[in-house]
């Protein structure tokens, strides 16, 4: 049969039943009667997709283990502050032994010379936060360098800090600790107080005042102006929390539509392959079948996804009090993350996820009534899986300019909207329209989608047969 | 009050797979449709069920284009068994009736007299991957019925079966029978169409080569069957150059033929004597079902090669 033939001669209603009519193949189910009962028969196919879903063991195992990751992932900041602590008791100080051989330094008597360190060490204000300063500072007689060096070698001191001087007369410094990490955390610390003693040490040789010194070591009048507006808006830590919130949504976005479309996928196959559909389209519309499966697994899914949603918090929040009972003062900063971005966040988040599970699913679900065999899934969802990706590799490049023109046109494409635009809201600015406007393409797009998909079942699910082309598929399409 | 099937054509890419096929089955029958492996059984029940649509001719139930009839009036026992082998009877069943339309009590009410009817109580809350082939076939078959449709679509009902089930359901099928449920079903047990149905149709090739009440059928083959044993010639090979006779079969204990309508059997009888033969056997019958089947499809119906010639 000529091609053509069938494009033009299928556009006639089936109930003219032209005997010339073209020869087609598509599979059509019941219109009308079935369709009185649509969202009866569509809560039906919801109701049991859920539960046939919650209650299978592998859902149920898989969801208990990511529960159980979830719930230790939050705990990773905290554990790394521990680690990052040291062996040493959280809410003790860190003693330093300070040896003078140097003899005067800077021209300062031993009283300046000790708070001078001590400033240096603890902060300008000497105890920025209440509780102990993170430095208890002591000094020492020379003649007992060498029971300190044992006492560092033992651990019962952490930091000795030799001071002497080159034959040049530039002071020279030895660092004994008893932390082995290449990371020290008080190296940094000790190395400004060199830094800083060398340099009141030269100017003073150099003849200066102090007054002098004080004025070379001023700091720069740097005034930073961030034009962009939204920067001007944003505290410190709501950008820092919509960084961490943008790689997080969309890798979840990424993953989870990948993984639940997958499951509709495969559903879908399963149900070819028993043979299912042949029953299921006496009783249902594709529509219907296509609907119940898409809204049943993602419900099924969302409630996954609440699970580890609400254990995940829950754990975030209680890193809060963990944290003060284990470091005292340097608690919370995970949480700030989560309290720094406003709910309006969440539940766009949450929107746009829904939105992307919908398109995509209707996609997978379509295609895969085209296979035989589930093991044949992978290879027909090549294109949405590519898309998908395209806008999870786009998010990498564009993630540094959100409020490029570039990144908003294509944050405008509805396959790519939910990531991108999720990294817009965390980062850049949206207007409120924006967000009206990609909703609604996206839903444009999702009905198309589905229309198409709703089309490639109702063909596929009977076509046991080879696979046909793309150029097959759009003709199918066409067809009513 | 019939379901009607008017000249219905349908291809599949350049395959013909039903030519011009009409038949019509009464209310309240049983109607038998046999034909060989890829004769077009299941793509003509689809296109009955509405799953597929022909190219052109209609079907008709009562007048009304099935695609109108209310879906719940079908009930349709697919070929290949389908049902989700994860799901437990109870759940999976009552799924399909509340889909087809039952309320959740009247599918459960149901069910329980089905099961019990089936003896299959005691799996009601097993997986169907659990239950055993038979079981499993009388889990379809309920499927099919639990939503009281008034039009059963069965495609090879009885295949796999072992006699106990096979009888099982056969008694399911005679009360819906009774209840006045109109049957198709497709068969390759010949003896079984002869045992259950009003009315057959044969089909080859996606045509009606044979239709009608079984009687009829037998009548339209214008000929009958004729037995023969003569004791002292087993062969009695004088019989293929007889007028009007065409032997089938010589076996250990008669000799088959078809003998021509207009022919008077004592021909047969006359001949034997002037051959001096000695007859122990000698009578008269119908062709059964199968002979008639062997006939019309089966010198060329072999069924791993019946397409490279069905391009249109």
């Amino acid at each position: 049969m000529s091609k053509k033939t069938v494009a033009t001669r299928d556009r006639e209603t089936p109930a003219q039943n032209v005997p010339e009519q073209g020869q087609t193949s598509v599979a059509v189910s019941a219109g009308g009667a079935a369709a009185q009962n649509t969202l009866r028969n569509i809560r039906l196919i919801i109701g049991r997709e859920y539960k046939n879903r919650v209650t299978q063991r592998s859902f149920i195992i898989t969801s208990v283990i990511l529960l159980v990751l979830v719930f230790l992932a939050a705990f990773i900041p905290t554990i790394g502050q521990l680690i990052k602590a040291g062996p040493t008791s959280p809410t003790s100080q860190t003693h330093i032994v300070v040896v003078n051989d140097a003899g005067s330094v800077a021209g300062l008597t031993d009283t300046q010379l000790a708070a001078t360190i001590g400033t240096t060490l603890n902060g300008t204000t000497g105890t920025q936060t209440a509780g102990p300063p993170a430095f208890a500072l002591s000094f020492s007689p020379s003649h007992a360098l060498a029971d300190l060096q044992q006492q560092v070698k033992s651990g019962q001191l952490d930091i000795l800090l030799v001071l002497d001087r080159a034959p040049n007369q530039d002071m020279r410094f030895t660092y004994y600790t008893t932390n082995s990490s290449t990371n020290d955390p008080n190296l940094s610390t000790v190395q400004a107080l060199t830094q800083e003693l060398i340099f009141l040490d030269t100017a003073h040789r150099l003849g200066l005042t102090s007054q002098e010194t004080q004025h070379l070591g001023a700091a720069p009048d740097l005034i930073v102006v961030q034009t962009q507006h939204s920067q001007a808006t944003r505290s410190q830590s709501e950008s820092a929390a919509g960084f961490v919130l943008a790689f997080a949504g969309v890798i979840l976005i990424f993953i989870s539509i990948q993984i639940y479309a997958g499951i509709v996928a495969t559903g879908v196959a399963e149900e070819k392959s028993s043979r299912m559909m042949e029953l299921l389209l006496n009783a249902a519309t594709p529509f219907q079948l296509l609907a119940g499966k898409i809204v049943g697994i993602g419900a099924a899914c969302l409630t996954q996804m609440g699970c580890l949603v609400v254990v995940g918090i829950g754990a975030l929040l209680l890193q809060t009090p963990l944290q003060s009972a284990l470091f005292g003062t340097h608690a919370g900063s995970f949480s700030q993350y989560l309290t720094g971005v406003s709910i309006p966040f969440y539940l766009l988040f949450l929107l746009y996820f829904l939105l992307a599970f919908f398109l995509y699913a209707a996609l997978y679900a379509g295609l895969a009534s085209l296979v035989k065999r589930q093991e044949e899934i992978q290879s027909v969802i090549m294109l949405p899986i590519l898309l998908l990706s395209s806008g999870y590799v786009l998010f990498f490049f564009v993630v540094a300019t959100p409020d490029a023109t570039v990144t908003k046109v294509l944050s405008y494409i509805p396959f790519w909207t939910p990531m991108l635009m999720m990294m817009r809201l965390a980062l850049g600015t949206v207007a409120w329209w924006e967000i009206v406007v990609t909703i609604a393409l996206m839903l444009l797009t999702i009905l198309a989608c589905t229309w198409f998909a709703a089309r490639l079942y109702r063909y596929g699910v009977l076509m046991y047969g080879q696979r046909p082309g793309l150029g097959q598929l759009l003709k199918l399409v066409r067809m009513n | 009050m019939s379901l009607t099937v008017e000249h219905i054509n349908k291809s599949f890419a350049q395959v013909k797979a039903i030519k011009d096929l009409s038949m019509e089955v009464q209310e309240g029958t049983i109607f038998g449709f046999l034909g060989a492996n890829g004769a077009g059984k299941t793509t003509t029940m689809r296109m009955i069920l509405d799953i597929l649509r022909p190219d052109s001719g209609r079907v008709t139930w009562n007048g009304k284009d099935v695609r109108e009839v209310p879906r719940r009036n079908w009930g349709y026992l697919p070929e290949e068994r389908g049902l989700y082998p994860k799901m437990r009877v109870d759940e999976q069943l009552l799924f399909l009736a509340r889909l087809n339309g039952l309320s959740k009590q009247a599918a459960e009410k149901e069910l329980t007299e089905w099961l019990d009817r089936f003896q299959i109580s005691a799996n009601r809350k097993k997986k169907i991957e659990e239950l055993s082939k038979g079981n499993q076939q009388k889990v379809q078959f309920l499927a099919t019925i639990l939503h009281d449709p008034t039009i059963l679509i069965m495609d090879e009902p009885f295949s796999g079966l072992d006699p106990v089930n096979a009888n099982v359901l056969k008694e399911a099928f005679l009360e819906m029978h009774r209840r006045g449920k109109t049957i198709i079903f497709s068969t390759h047990q010949l003896e079984q169409a002869e045992e259950l149905c009003q009315d057959i149709v044969i089909i080859n090739k996606g045509q009606s080569v044979v239709q009608g009440s079984v009687r009829e059928v037998k009548r339209q083959q214008g000929r009958n069957v004729a037995r023969l044993k003569l004791d002292n010639d087993p062969e009695a090979s004088w019989l293929d150059t007889l007028a009007g006779v065409q032997v089938t079969r010589r076996r250990e204990d008669y000799i088959e033929m078809h003998i021509q309508a207009n022919l008077n059997p004592n021909v047969i009888v006359e001949a034997a004597l002037q051959h001096g033969g000695i007859i122990s056997r000698f009578e008269l019958t119908e062709p059964s079902l199968t002979d008639i089947f062997i006939e019309q499809v089966g010198a060329f119906a072999l069924p791993d090669a019946p397409s490279a010639e069905l391009s249109a």
